[in-house]
């Protein structure tokens, strides 16, 4: 399809973008030639900066004006000159928190500055698979983040920082200093979750953690206003939110969560994990002394520590007598029964002796008799894999969101 | 002021409101077993179990009963929990069912009784008495 010079067009996904020849403008970046998927649930605006020829498979509509505001390129074009060092981005759900970002690194990229996007958005990750912050180096522009490798990942265990709020916080520092080492601005996108007790906890934690150079305001009325009250003006920039940006559903969030799952997820390989030569994190499990319980029979016992009591691994679930009788046999308080099974299909994260994530796993079994964690993942160095992060989220092999672990279940 | 790190104060303060609301036993159990069961489901998710809580009983008429519905029905009287086994023509049949009756008084033959379970109103102070302060000192804002 023959496009002029000054067209505008929103792509809606799922489809396909072939551009073909001329010169398009996609969020900020430039490009001649290329292929790009819009997944379902996105939609992308395609601005013709010459004749062009540009296959669309899929729906488009035709826009009379741009969706990027004129003071998105006075801010690009001000941060060019300024570089500063951490900008945070804030907003609330469907305010076009990642387009905003993914623009502002196009722009800076095209003005030669070294550029990072941390994503810190769990739930809805972009960068990384569902469940992890992730850290994106940017060697060239991109239309979607999604489609950048990451270069580092910090595992939550969570699609929310709900119940993981302190993890959420130490992920977010440890991505930033990350990108610190490569790029003169990181860019880091959050959450919508502004509001309420968690809301505001979680996005002043970040401020003080990040101490950031800029925080970026996306507003449809002054509904952010609360977070930065104990800020400098100087320090933030108010966006107003775009009435083209695009809501998405519960649903279409699920999908896209299970495609990047999917695509994360593919070529996976069995790999087991003796006991002995990994140790676990954020877990009770081999934290403790181990143990052998003559009333009752186990698959696995520890002693924990202090008022924690024990651990014990059953093929079933203990009765409350089999509970008496261990607390009796040990003089605790406190039994902590792990039940086979439930850690099947638990999303985990594999860490490098510098507690530096190499990717994620899927549990199929943790084998009590032969001592081993049997997993499935995508990754090559399982030689370095020194630690198992568990965390509380479920992936069926077919890479559907299979439910959950109780936080401290492990 | 601090802020709250999890939403299960939340869920405590909608159960307590479900407590006073009807304010029997039998339905407050009820109650506390959907929430069981819903944390079971979602463990992450507090702030969205006290949401299913808010509205996991609805007011209804007797025509929107259908056999399988757990319901409670209050006819003055007394208060019955159960499941509908059938309606029509005006009428519920109700199986597994619990009916509340509220005296005054009541005495029974010590000679009748098989087990007996005390309530444990200060079992706080058992367990922790640091945690325990005069009531002219906590204020409103613990309460």
């Amino acid at each position: 399809m023959n496009f002029k010079n000054g067209d505008i067009i929103v792509v809606k996904g799922p489809a396909e973008i072939k551009i073909k020849k001329g010169l398009c403008s996609i969020v900020g970046a430039e490009f001649k030639t290329g292929d790009f998927e819009i997944h379902q649930g996105k939609s992308i605006p395609v601005e013709m900066r010459a004749d062009s020829e540009v296959e669309v498979d899929g729906k488009f509509d035709r826009l009379e004006s741009s969706t990027i505001p004129e003071k998105w390129h006075e801010i690009a074009e001000s941060f060019a000159k300024k570089k500063p060092r951490v900008v945070l981005v804030l907003g609330e759900i469907d305010t076009g928190k990642t387009f905003f970002s993914t623009f502002l690194a196009n722009s800076l990229l095209g003005k030669n500055i070294k550029v990072s996007i941390v994503d810190c958005d769990v739930g809805q990750s972009d960068i990384g698979p569902p469940g992890t912050l992730g850290l994106a180096v940017l060697s060239k522009p991109v239309v979607f983040i999604a489609d950048e490798k990451p270069a580092s990942l910090f595992y939550l265990g969570s699609h929310s920082p709900g119940l993981h709020l302190t993890s959420a916080v130490v992920g977010v520092r440890k991505l930033v200093d990350e990108a610190l080492k490569h790029s003169q601005v990181v860019i880091i996108d959050t959450p919508g979750w502004v509001q309420g007790d968690g809301g505001r906890l979680l996005r002043n934690s970040e401020i003080d953690i990040l101490n950031p150079d800029k925080i970026m305001l996306l507003e449809r009325g002054r509904e952010l206003e609360h977070l930065v009250k104990r800020e400098p003006a100087s320090k933030i920039e108010r966006i107003r939110v775009s009435k083209k940006a695009t809501s998405t559903t519960d649903a279409d969030r699920k999908l896209l969560r299970e495609k990047i799952a999917e695509k994360y997820y593919q070529s996976m390989r069995k790999l087991e994990f003796s006991f002995d030569n990994v140790t676990t994190d954020r877990a009770y499990l081999l934290t403790g002394e181990r143990i052998e319980p003559c009333s009752v029979k186990v698959l696995w016992a520890e002693k924990l520590s202090g008022w924690e009591g024990i651990l014990a691994a059953t093929a079933k679930p203990l009765t409350g007598d089999e509970i008496a009788e261990l607390k009796k046999e040990f003089s605790v308080f406190k039994v902590k029964n792990i039940v086979k099974g439930v850690e099947r299909n638990m999303v985990v994260g594999l860490l490098d002796k510098d507690k530096a994530c190499l990717g994620l796993g899927i549990m199929e079994e943790i084998n009590y008799s032969s001592r081993e964690f049997v997993l499935w993942c995508p990754i090559r160095e399982d030689i370095k894999v020194k630690i198992i992060q568990f965390g509380s989220i479920k992936f069926s092999p077919e890479m559907k969101e299979a439910g959950f672990v109780e936080p401290g279940y492990f | 002021m601090s802020y709250k790190e999890s939403e299960f104060p939340d869920l405590i303060e909608g159960i307590s409101r479900i407590a006073e609301k009807y304010g029997d036993a039998s339905l407050t159990l009820k109650v506390l077993n959907k929430v069981v069961e819903l944390h079971k489901q979602i463990p992450l998710y507090p702030g969205i179990v006290g949401m299913c809580l808010e509205r996991y009983l609805q007011e209804t008429d007797v025509s929107g009963i259908r056999p399988g519905d757990k319901v409670v029905c209050d006819d003055g009287a007394r208060r019955v929990v159960g499941t509908v086994k059938s309606s029509g023509n005006g009428k519920i049949l109700l199986k597994d069912v619990s009916v509340v009756k509220k005296d005054d008084e009541l005495e029974i033959n010590g000679e009748s009784i098989v087990r007996v379970l005390k309530f444990k109103e200060d079992i706080l102070k058992e367990i922790w008495p640091t945690l325990v302060f005069k009531e002219d000192t906590a204020g409103a804002a613990s309460k």
